[in-house]
């Protein structure tokens, strides 16, 4: 997926807000990111990979977009705790913090009975841990802003997963992490809440060239027909758990997978 | 006669196998290796459910496998929680599900004729419904048996073809939640009082709910969750 400017919403829902969206330099964070930005908030790309995330905060920005980049590793919480800092030194508030990023979620594929200690552990630190360090490093400034806290889950964390069990169980861990979150920060005006997406991403591609029958049979199960769009089909539902649209909104799952999962 | 190997420690599980045994069930416990809580990673996949192998051996069979993963034993904010804390509630016991499911999977499926109608051979995880709906000072363990709740349905799909079930049994967080010796959980304790006005006793309504799963009548059940609260949590 590349970069989207040529979305141009009609109304901007968070003029004036920052966020910080960590995994933003590609597929559904940049989507997500790119919606953002498009609604007027002031949006920091947390990328591992600076040389992949700054090029694409340039062309966003090229498009009159307020987008920039800071490194960050999400499995080292020195970095999480960093670019949350930067965010907040360099526009004075974070109103809403998604993290997004996950790595190993292919190392967990296959059979239980062989699923490797490697692919277990980078998928527990790059989104269990990576969350749990979100949190703690995000709290204090989602509180002074009454802001969000989005994280993403799946459906396989809902239903379960054949083919990657080990990444439904870190998503449905999520899930109910959001839900504990809203529950002991909505007190603090802090609302929590999952997207559970499915979109064309480059991961996606990577389970598509393994596996060229999986967008037939996505598309077909799925009653609007298609793979979403980050931008235009998820992005939108991180504008909203955002925006002030969903102030009483928390502790909840909003599913944006074309109506493939209906089980909530 | 059924044989059930209960996994886990502290007094809800020998409550459990209490209930077990008056239930007729042939049982045997072990205890996780927790050793290495604070940095589970740093152990395989398998370490921490070493001991099933053997207990199992000394069942002769095995139909039903219970775990009862770890709880803390008192409610802490995330924001107070330090590192090692978290992966005690969360990261620790989603590791530990995993190496009992695994360690599982061989002693279940090699049971005779395991995918007849007449079988049973049943994974049950034990879990108390904050997996459900999270809770306040209970963030990083909720998390973990949701987490532990989706391993039981992913390997429902996976062992289904080799005979083998899983379901969850979710309990109330106040018989649940110190599960390890510890004070039972304050912080959800007032949260809502049970349509039948109690939280549920182990021996004399947990384990026979245990004893039904097992039976081999119940057999076309997996994947599932019963919650078995008195009537708190009515969401499903």
């Amino acid at each position: 997926m590349t970069v989207d400017p040529a979305y141009q919403p009609a109304t901007r829902f968070l003029e004036g807000r920052v966020a910080v969206v960590t995994g933003g330099g590609s597929g559904i964070g940049l989507g997500m990111a790119t919606a953002m930005a498009s609604h007027g908030a002031t949006v920091i790309l947390a990328c591992r990979r600076v040389e992949v995330g700054e090029p694409v905060a340039a062309e966003l920005r090229e498009s009159g977009l307020a987008v920039s980049c800071v490194k960050c590793d999400v499995t080292v919480a020195e970095e999480v705790a960093t670019a949350i800092t930067t965010a907040v030194d360099k526009f004075g508030r974070l109103d809403c913090l998604i993290h997004n990023a996950v790595a190993g979620t292919f190392d967990g594929a296959g059979p239980l009975t062989q699923a490797s200690a490697t692919g277990w552990k980078m998928l527990v630190a790059s989104s269990l841990r990576a969350s749990f360090d979100c949190a703690q490093a995000s709290y204090p400034h989602l509180k002074d802003s009454k802001g969000s806290l989005i994280l993403l889950t799946s459906a396989s964390g809902m239903e379960g997963s054949v083919g990657l069990p080990l990444y439904g169980v870190v998503k449905a861990a999520q899930r109910t992490l959001a839900k504990g979150l809203a529950a002991e920060w909505g007190p603090d005006g802090i609302r929590v809440n999952t997207v559970a997406p499915l979109a064309l991403t480059p991961a996606f591609d990577r389970g598509l060239a393994a596996d060229p029958s999986l967008i037939d049979r996505l598309e077909s199960s799925t009653p609007l027909g298609r793979i979403g769009d980050p931008t235009r089909d998820v992005g939108p539902v991180a504008v909203f758990l955002a925006s002030d649209l969903s102030r009483h909104v928390t502790g909840q799952t909003i599913v944006a997978d074309g109506g493939g999962f209906r089980g909530l | 006669m059924i044989h059930t190997l209960l996994v886990g420690t502290g007094t809800f599980v020998e409550s459990l196998k209490e209930g077990l045994k008056a239930q007729g069930h042939v049982v045997a416990c072990v205890e996780p290796t927790r050793s290495s809580d604070t940095n589970p990673h740093e152990s395989d996949l398998d370490s921490p459910a070493i001991g099933i192998k053997d207990a199992a051996e000394q069942l002769g069979h095995t139909d039903l496998i219970v775990h009862v993963p770890a709880a803390p034993d008192e409610p802490k904010k995330i924001v107070n929680q330090t590192e090692d804390e978290w992966i005690i509630a969360c990261e620790a016991p989603l590791h530990e599900a995993i190496a009992v499911a695994r360690a599982s999977h061989p002693i279940l499926a090699v049971r005779p004729n395991p995918c007849a109608s007449d079988s049973n051979a049943r994974l049950i995880w034990v879990l108390p419904t904050i997996a459900l709906g999270g809770s306040a000072g209970y963030v990083a363990s909720g998390a973990a048996f949701e987490g532990i709740r989706a391993l039981s349905k992913g390997a429902a799909k996976q062992w289904g073809a080799d005979g083998i079930t899983t379901f969850v049994l979710a309990v109330n967080p106040t018989v649940f939640l110190g599960n390890n010796n510890g004070p039972s959980a304050d912080g959800v304790r007032d949260a809502a009082v049970p349509a039948l006005g109690r939280t549920g006793d182990p021996v004399t309504d947990l384990a026979p709910l245990l004893d039904l799963l097992a039976n081999p009548k119940a057999a076309f059940t997996t994947g599932g969750t019963i919650v078995a609260d008195g009537g708190i949590w009515m969401a499903l």
